[in-house]
């Protein structure tokens, strides 16, 4: 599958396969620039790119998303040094929130000074997926209208399937 | 940090302590008589206007964790308990982390708020009439105490809070058990139509179907009914309103910088601890009342934010209040000013146990020993599990609907009553969702399609109940101080002791009993987990029960007949001292079922009407 060659471009293709949302989606939340800023910043330039290389094999190895999903899961999920990084871009993206890496990460990856869990801003908060993700809004914003609550989201969620 | 004493020149009718719900609404009461009131609050002022509020917002949307004070940071000089300072209780350890010091047994699990506003900045605003059988549990049931008063001498007092608050409810929906709605409601509307039922709600009451339950030997029918709430809905076109005796212009109280926002609830499902756009009620709207009274181009009502009370002098002579002592900081840590402040009558509304503590420390009230005692809550035992139908929680006011049939019977003579909310955020309170399950399923491994579809399955499943359970006063939950225990200006912390009677237990064991069949019948696969890890959690014959707080802070000043049993008599007003009135859910001898707050607003206005009366008998300054 074909994987771009910008680093911030080739975030948000593997922030879409690891999220399961689409890259527009992605790019509407607004945030896409300011995530990939953020994990610069926090697993380093040189780890972010090894990771955006491992996703890249991954994408290079599969004809289509099923593969794709098969192969993140081998190479990045199951990855001692990549799994983490990717967990942190999936809660980034549904929660807005960073999580502060394991200990056993860093004390073998190194670790920086505001590796800290926090919420990345009000707006990241605003902007988490998990809350669409089954047919709802952020609390405290995007509010649905009065008496919408009272029956089920306009907005079709599939639920029935479990994975 | 303390410099010199300052004494305030200026005399006013009144001087109140807080500026919460019961203390704003006895100086909109005094002010509407002409009455000048000067409000001192421990807390910041927080601005109600667009950006005021906006900035509350983004502090709640920013907070990691996401409780009920995210919104309203304490400041140093009056710190506040946060359920985030809550931690297991070892034997004999007593919890000083945070603000309180929890000598246990038990922790008691709930905050409040120390701002301008108080908790009504973070209540629900479920707003609920105590039941008739509720101010009499001794003579009906021979537990707690009788009320000096009963339901029908608060009557019109609750029409004067629901219109205060603005409350949303149906009255011909309404279902209460052993209530005769004749006498009850005597031909009352609300002002404003119920909120709409959440679909959780309507798809559980659906569900259970006729389902009855038996308790103490007897069936009860599962019902569930609409909760009366102080959240703007459609105006009622048969409103009579009680001020001004119109019918049918009843106008909902927007934001103070755009009257024409918040008129309606919008469903921003976040009511506790913030409403963005202030459909939810806060006190803000009554402050804001009172100080648009004027005497010419003067507010009657004057408003001294981050002033923290710390003493009440009174006359050795005749009781009487002489003056409060109170310290005025400019921020955080920077040295506060002693300051005086003078009236013809005192009302402490400080909240239940704010009040209580600055009475003990001020050595007066207490001939009947009931002071800071008979502490309670509504101990929250929570049971949560996943529906076999999505019922889409997270979106609407966190409650719509209550189970109230066991609010009154025949058992509580054995156990405790409780009541029974449908949260209609999911498992929020019960599971800290989305976020701790989601992070679950994320460290479970889970990502890409897997992972969005099991949050989609999942959480538009999620159901919780809650059962609120009933505390009577005991002695021994109690407020009290130890001068080894300060916050940053010098002044006690509360001291909170704390047991969840066998009264108390034993609902929590017939409640998993009750749960399981309504979850039986419901088709809800029960996912509960209690723990002796959890820091609120109590046993009963062998088993575990984890509760939550519910913020009910309820009975510390509790009124009463006579001055041998009670702190106040029922208008509020000292038995020792007669100018000092004692105002707030403290004031309640026993609360039933309900949330306290409609009964502790109808009670300021009962005072205020006694306090009035006071200050026109007595024109001289020499009250
Ligand atoms: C999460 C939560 C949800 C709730 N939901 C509901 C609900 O749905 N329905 C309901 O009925 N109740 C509810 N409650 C309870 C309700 O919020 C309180 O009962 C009510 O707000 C108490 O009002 P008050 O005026 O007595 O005290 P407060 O609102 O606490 O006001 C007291 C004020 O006094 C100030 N103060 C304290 N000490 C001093 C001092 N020494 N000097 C000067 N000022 C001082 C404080 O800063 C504060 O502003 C809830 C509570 C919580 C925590
Ligand atoms: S549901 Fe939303 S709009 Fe309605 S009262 Fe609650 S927070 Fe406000």
């Amino acid at each position: 599958m074909d994987y771009p060659s910008d680093p911030a471009e080739q975030f948000l293709a593997a922030s879409a396969a690891l999220t399961a949302f689409e890259v527009v989606e992605l790019q509407g939340t607004g945030m896409s620039e300011s995530y990939w800023n953020l994990l610069l910043g926090r697993v380093g330039s040189a780890i972010a790119g090894e990771f955006l290389s491992a996703c890249g094999s991954a994408f290079a190895k599969s004809r289509n998303a099923k593969e794709l999903e098969a192969a993140l899961g081998k190479r990045v999920m199951n990855d001692p040094k990549y799994g983490p990084i990717a967990q942190r871009i999936i809660t980034l993206w549904y929660m807005g929130t960073w999580s502060a890496m394991p200990s056993a990460w860093s004390d073998t990856y190194g670790s920086c000074m505001n590796d800290v869990s926090q919420v990345v801003s009000p707006k990241a908060y605003r902007e988490g997926l998990v809350w669409p993700a089954f047919g709802t809004h952020p609390q405290a914003a995007k509010p649905m209208g009065y008496g919408s609550w009272s029956y089920p989201p306009l907005v079709k969620v599939n639920t029935d399937a479990e994975p | 940090m303390m410099k010199e004493l300052i004494p305030t020149t200026e005399e006013y009718d009144a001087v109140i302590v807080g500026a919460g719900a019961s203390g704003a609404i006895v100086a909109l009461e005094l002010a509407r008589k002409g009455k000048r009131v000067l409000v001192l609050e421990a807390g910041r002022s927080i601005r109600d206007d667009e950006d005021g509020w906006r900035s509350v917002v983004d502090t709640f949307h920013g907070a990691l964790a996401k409780v009920p004070n995210s919104p309203y940071p304490p400041t140093a000089m009056a710190p506040q308990p946060d359920v985030l300072q809550l931690a297991p209780i070892k034997k004999g350890v007593p919890n000083s982390l945070g603000y309180f010091v929890q000598k246990g047994p038990q922790n008691f699990g709930s905050d409040y708020t120390r701002s301008k506003g108080g908790t009504t900045m973070h209540w629900l605003a479920c707003a609920l009439r105590m039941l008739p059988n509720d101010f009499r549990m001794r003579s009906m049931y021979g537990v707690g105490v009788d009320w000096p008063i009963g339901y029908d001498e608060l009557r019109k007092d609750y029409e004067s809070a629901e219109r205060e608050i603005g409350v949303s409810g149906d009255v011909g929906e309404y279902w209460l058990p052993g209530v005769d709605p004749k006498t009850y409601w005597e031909g009352y509307t609300y002002p404003m139509k119920k909120m709409p039922d959440s679909y959780v709600a309507k798809r559980l009451a659906a569900r259970i179907g006729d389902l009855k339950v038996d308790v103490g030997g007897k069936d009860y029918k599962i019902r569930v009914t609409p909760t009366p709430q102080g959240r703007n809905g459609m105006p009622n076109p048969d409103y009579v309103d009680p001020l001004s005796g119109k019918k049918g212009d009843y106008s909902p109280t927007g934001t103070q910088s755009d009257p024409l926002r918040g008129e309606r609830c919008q469903g921003n499902s976040s009511c506790a601890p913030i409403c963005p756009v202030q459909a939810k009620y806060s006190a803000h709207r009554t402050l804001n009342r009172a100080q648009a009274l004027k005497k010419g181009p003067v507010s009657l009502v004057t408003i001294e934010c981050q002033s923290v009370a710390t003493f009440i002098q009174t006359s050795k002579d005749n009781g009487r209040v002489q003056y409060i002592e109170y310290m005025a900081y400019a921020q955080d840590g920077a040295p506060a000013r002693k300051k005086r402040a003078k009236g013809r009558v005192y009302i402490i509304a400080a909240h239940a146990v704010e009040t209580a503590k600055l009475m003990l420390l001020s050595d007066i009230g207490n001939h009947s020993d009931q002071l800071g005692r008979n502490l309670m809550d509504h101990p929250t035992m929570l049971t949560w599990g996943l529906m076999d139908e999505p019922v889409w929680p997270f979106r609407g006011p966190g409650q719509t609907n209550a189970i109230p049939t066991f609010r009154d019977g025949p058992f509580r003579s054995e156990m405790a009553a409780f009541v029974l909310p449908i949260d209609n955020w999911g498992w929020i309170w019960s599971a800290f969702a989305p976020d701790v399950p989601f992070a679950q399923l994320v460290g479970q491994g889970m990502f890409g399609s897997a992972l969005r579809q099991k949050v989609a399955h999942d959480f538009s499943r999620q159901v919780t109940l809650q059962f609120e359970i009933e505390q009577v006063g005991e002695a021994y939950n109690r407020v009290t101080i130890d001068r080894n225990f300060l916050d940053p200006l010098g002044v006690p912390r509360p001291i909170i002791h704390y047991e969840l009677s066998d009264y108390v237990r034993r609902t929590m064991e017939a409640g998993v009993r009750i749960s399981e069949r309504i979850f039986k019948k419901a088709g809800i696969t029960n996912k509960t987990q209690y723990s002796v890890s959890d820091p609120c959690h109590a046993e009963y014959n062998g088993k575990v029960y984890s509760y939550k707080g519910c913020g009910h802070y309820v009975g510390t000043h509790r009124m009463g007949s006579n001055r041998n049993n009670s702190v106040t008599d029922s208008h509020l007003r000292c038995w020792d001292h007669k100018n000092l009135y004692l105002v707030g859910c403290g004031a309640m001898p026993t609360f039933g079922t309900s949330n306290p707050s409609l009964t502790m607003a109808a009670l300021a206005f009962r005072a205020s009407r006694a306090i009035i009366k006071d200050l026109d008998k007595h024109t001289s300054k020499a009250l």
